[in-house]
């Protein structure tokens, strides 16, 4: 074929001239390709996101009010799970969806959601389709700005048929989408471009999406733009009946749509045209934040600051130089102590070897429970006295020595950090119909009011136990002498302490809606009038644990307290044994005779050095016994959604003492709910 | 007959384990049809069924027996897990976690391979015939944190873990149960396998099996789809106003 080859550079410097945007509006302005996303990266990852002003004038529908109603129903409709953060215009990157916090003003309350839907919709189906996953394409389409947009508008094409296919209520939405302005304002990358004077080429592009934007110049029989989407509309959608499964093999479908795209390119180019703009609801393909792998980049970040670098260095030191390289790390010896023969009493018979049927006996495992009882009072009769800084030190379980470590760790606390006054008024004020709901449910926990059957002493007869008593008399039994029933109003008091883990890993999503779920949490507990507490754990310095006390027993609600509550802040890694161990004990010292200790978590145990993996694991798991034994029962909810979780959760909390939420999101809702359920 | 469509092995595995005199754990979402399933092996095996709905205030005595007085009289009413023993029939225990402690005390020695069932108060000890099955089911994803089921009882059993079953299975039971068309079915499932992709993210269980069978049998009594749609998989899964909104949307979604 005669047709002329170009360049990306070429396309990129028409792109350029054709709409008088400058390299950096492109999101290109450095040289080299590392260099243009290295800074894209720092700028995703290190700037905080810019606010726009939300609720005024200014804007219409503000995605927070609708996210939760949004995700639902993409998720129903998808099968895919995924979260929702900000970003203008929609993008995704593969794992996520990105959408804009608002929508320009003004507010039309089911317009605007519909253009969330169709926004969302969009990069869902990218998601399901597996359109973004090839890497290859990715690569190619990255610094082709033609290429890009004709992509993408093709692909749009597709994943907008594939839901109106599925879905025939989908289909008359999108229709109505394309008749609001707001939907249609032209775009190349972040910069809006004119929609008047649009070439006759591009149409039909648009046409596909969009039909009724005004400027509808027919484009000819035969013409490019219109045999491609006759091609597109050509592929098979697969999965399009019940179950809803993916498509097309999504290798194949990329390869597909790239193909007519790169046809298109060429077209384009032949009539010196630069790329089509997107209407702003079909959103942004970034490819930099998918090959830049930006999830593994966080990842590693997180990783970063828990305190690895030392590690990793010495690593990558080793890996430099292989011959000799520096020695390994020596862990520090053990301080041996005395408990070995603990271990034996607190665990009982090994359960795990039992036979299925049979063998194992209740009546053992009450015995070694009891015996675990008596060792208790003669070894964990008092907390650890608080040394001149104010930090108590606690035994640390040492795993692979099968014994426990004296003062191996220090526990201190501190004031937790704080802030402007106005971010738990925001959650409070964001969560006014759910707040209302926690009280009502928790308001039920507040008196009890039944009857108590089988007492010794009532105010009635219980007929039931009476009869029976009778009938053992007559036949010649001893009755049963409990038959009298009593109603009671009981105000039954539960302290109450939460531990949240504000360690590193939490940054970002997770710290957000464990400050929610708090504050929520803690709203509901104020009506109740229950004691309870709020500590957040993270330790920058492996033996000595900061314990952030974001509101304490015997604090009043204040500015103080509400500043705290508002301003979670992360940092660190999570040495939870001994956040336990000391959490265990505040309890331990309430004189409410019910306590139950809460904790948040959203990994494994996990510290600098040793305490990791096994070590971290049996440790937590021996500070929980510890704990129950002081009479504090303990629960987790863990944010873990790995699938090993449950294993390592089980070995720490045992079996039904913990809840794994597979999604963040549904902290806040769960966290009231499981102390609910905990003291019901 | 009773109308069962299986989905798995399930049907295979009972078998066996019933002739080894095994019991079984059912395990699986609400309304997935675990009790259908038991009543129709009871019907395969040729052995009668007794069933139990276990809730809070149900004791031991309650399923043991208790005396009675009669006309002066005392007289020993077996209950019905002793009656299952002495006629060799299956007894199956629904929801057996919301049950007192002490129920399960009774099942251990019924549940081993001594298979007894001792009566304190008559001062028998009844050895289950061969034909005496017990059967227990339970839904892990019940709400309540504290009712777990305990590892001592859990390692007793042979368990069978069902869920809902895959489109074309469940579209056929929703056909077959209610005399529904093939497309109001098909429909429905849709509508319900949307609802379970949000299952622990905003509502507890999806629509379950039984709520599409009672979508589709509102249709056939003439209620239009969307209707029935509205008042079984929009009303009765979530309280929850903006999951409400969600399920709504995707009704219409599906419907258009
Ligand atoms: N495999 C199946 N074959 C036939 N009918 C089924 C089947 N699965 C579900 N159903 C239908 O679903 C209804 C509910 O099933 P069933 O009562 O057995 O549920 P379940 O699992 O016992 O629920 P629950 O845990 O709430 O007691 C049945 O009445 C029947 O109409
Ligand atoms: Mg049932």
């Amino acid at each position: 074929m005669g047709a002329p080859t170009v360049s990306g550079d070429d396309t990129l410097r028409e792109t350029m001239e054709e709409y008088g945007l400058t390299a950096a509006e492109l999101g290109l302005a450095a040289e080299s390709d590392d260099e243009a996303e290295a800074a894209l990266l720092a700028r995703f990852l290190f700037e905080p996101p810019k606010r726009q002003a939300i609720g005024g004038e200014r804007n219409g529908l503000a995605l927070d009010r609708v996210v939760k109603q949004l995700t639902a129903l993409l998720r129903m409709l998808s099968g895919r799970q995924f979260t929702v953060a900000y970003s203008d215009p929609p993008s995704t990157d593969n794992l996520n969806i990105y959408l804009p916090k608002a929508v320009p003003a003004p507010e039309i309350y089911e317009q605007d959601l519909l253009l969330y839907r169709a926004m969302a919709l969009v990069q869902v189906g990218f998601l399901r389709h597996g359109i973004l996953q090839d890497r290859a394409v990715l690569a190619e389409i990255h610094r082709d700005w033609v290429l890009r947009s004709a992509f993408h508008l093709l692909a749009a094409r597709y994943v907008l048929r594939a839901w109106a296919e599925e879905y025939p209520g989908l289909r008359e939405d999108l229709r109505r989408v394309a008749v609001l302005d707001k939907a249609g304002a032209m775009r190349v990358n972040v910069t809006a471009v004119p929609r008047d004077g649009m070439p006759g080429a591009f149409v039909p592009l648009y046409e596909s999406l969009v039909t009724c934007l005004n400027w509808k110049v027919p484009g000819a029989e035969g013409d490019p733009a219109r045999r491609a989407i006759r091609v597109v509309d050509g592929l098979p959608i697969l999965g399009a009946g019940a179950g809803g499964a993916s498509a097309a093999p999504p290798a194949r479908l990329t390869t597909l749509l790239l193909q007519e795209a790169r046809t298109l390119r060429e077209h384009f180019h032949r009539l010196r045209l630069g790329p089509p703009p997107l209407p702003w609801f079909v959103g942004i393909i970034r490819p930099e934040w998918i090959l830049a792998d930006l999830a593994r980049d966080i990842a590693y970040e997180q990783e970063w600051k828990k305190g690895n670098k030392p590690l990793r260095q010495l690593l990558e030191a080793m890996a430099r130089n292989p011959g000799g390289g520096a020695p390994p790390p020596v862990p520090e010896a053990p301080r041996v102590g005395l408990r070995a023969r603990f271990l034996a009493r607190i665990s009982g018979p090994d359960t795990s070897k039992a036979p299925a049927y049979g063998a194992l006996r209740d009546e053992h495992v009450e015995q070694a429970r009891a015996a675990a009882n008596r060792v208790e009072d003669d070894v964990l009769a008092a907390p650890p006295k608080p040394g001149a800084d104010g930090a108590r030190e606690y035994d640390e379980w040492d795993d692979a020595a099968g014994v426990y470590r004296f003062a191996a760790v220090k526990v201190v606390e501190i004031e937790g950090a704080t802030g402007p006054l106005g971010g738990y008024e925001r959650v409070v004020n964001a969560n006014q119909r759910q707040i209302k709901e926690i009280r009502r449910r928790f308001e039920a926990l507040r008196v009890e009011e039944r009857w108590l059957h089988g007492q010794p002493d009532g105010s009635e007869l219980d007929m039931n136990r009476a009869i029976a008593a009778l009938t053992d008399i007559a036949a010649g039994h001893q009755p049963d002498e409990r038959v009298y029933k009593r109603y009671v109003r009981q105000r039954q008091t539960v302290a109450i302490l939460t531990l949240v883990d504000l360690s590193g890993s939490t940054q970002g999503h997770v710290i957000h809606l464990e400050q929610e779920a708090i504050v929520l949490f803690a709203e509901g507990l104020r009506t109740l009038g229950f004691p309870h507490a709020f500590y957040g754990f993270g330790n920058t310095h492996p033996q000595e644990c900061q314990l952030q006390r974001i509101k304490g027993f015997e604090e009043a609600y204040g500015e103080a307290v509400h500043k705290r509550m508002g301003n979670l802040r992360p940092n660190g890694a999570t040495r939870l044994g001994a956040y336990l161990r000391h959490a265990g004990w505040l309890l331990a010292s309430r004189p409410q005779a019910r306590r139950v200790l809460l904790v948040v978590s959203d990994g494994k145990p996990e510290d600098r050095g040793e305490y990791r993996g096994k070590q971290g694991i049996r440790d937590t798991a021996m500070a929980v016994a510890e704990v129950r034994r002081l009479g504090v029962h303990v629960h987790c909810i863990s944010l873990d959604a790995n699938e090993g979780a449950d294993a390592y959760l089980g070995e720490i909390f045992g079996p039904g003492r913990f809840l794994k939420l597979d999604s963040v999101d549904a902290l806040p809702t769960r966290l009231p709910e499981v102390f609910r359920g905990l003291v019901r | 007959m009773i109308y069962y469509r299986p989905h798995g092995n399930e049907v295979e595995v009972f078998r066996v384990a019933a002739a080894r005199k095994l019991p079984i754990l059912l395990k699986g979402p609400t309304g997935c049809g675990k009790t259908r399933f038991v009543r129709y092996m009871a019907e395969q095996l040729g052995r009668s069924l007794v069933t139990v709905a276990c809730q809070e205030d149900l004791a031991a005595a309650d399923l043991t027996g208790r005396f009675l007085l009669e006309g002066g009289q005392t007289v020993w009413r077996d209950g019905p897990l002793t009656r299952a023993v002495r006629a060799g029939a299956i007894c199956y225990l629904d929801e057996v976690v919301e049950a007192r402690a002490d129920v399960m005390t009774v099942l251990h020695p019924l549940t081993d391979d001594r298979r007894v069932l001792p009566l304190d108060r008559t001062g028998e000890e009844l050895v289950a015939p061969d034909d005496f099955l017990v059967v227990i089911s339970y839904n892990p994803g019940y709400q309540s944190v504290s009712k777990e089921l305990k590892e001592s009882t859990r390692q007793r059993f042979v368990s069978l873990s069902f869920d809902y079953p895959t489109a074309g299975i469940e579209a056929e039971i929703v056909q077959a149960e209610s005399g529904c068309g093939a497309d109001v079915a098909q429909t429905l499932v849709k509508l319900g396998q949307g609802s379970r992709n949000l299952r622990a993210h905003g509502l507890g269980e999806g629509a379950s099996t039984r709520l599409l069978v009672y979508a589709a049998t509102l249709v056939v009594a003439g209620l239009p789809l969307k209707e029935a749609a509205e008042a079984t998989l929009v009303g009765s899964l979530t309280d929850d106003v903006e999951m409400t909104k969600a399920l709504r949307e995707l009704v219409r979604s599906v419907l258009g």
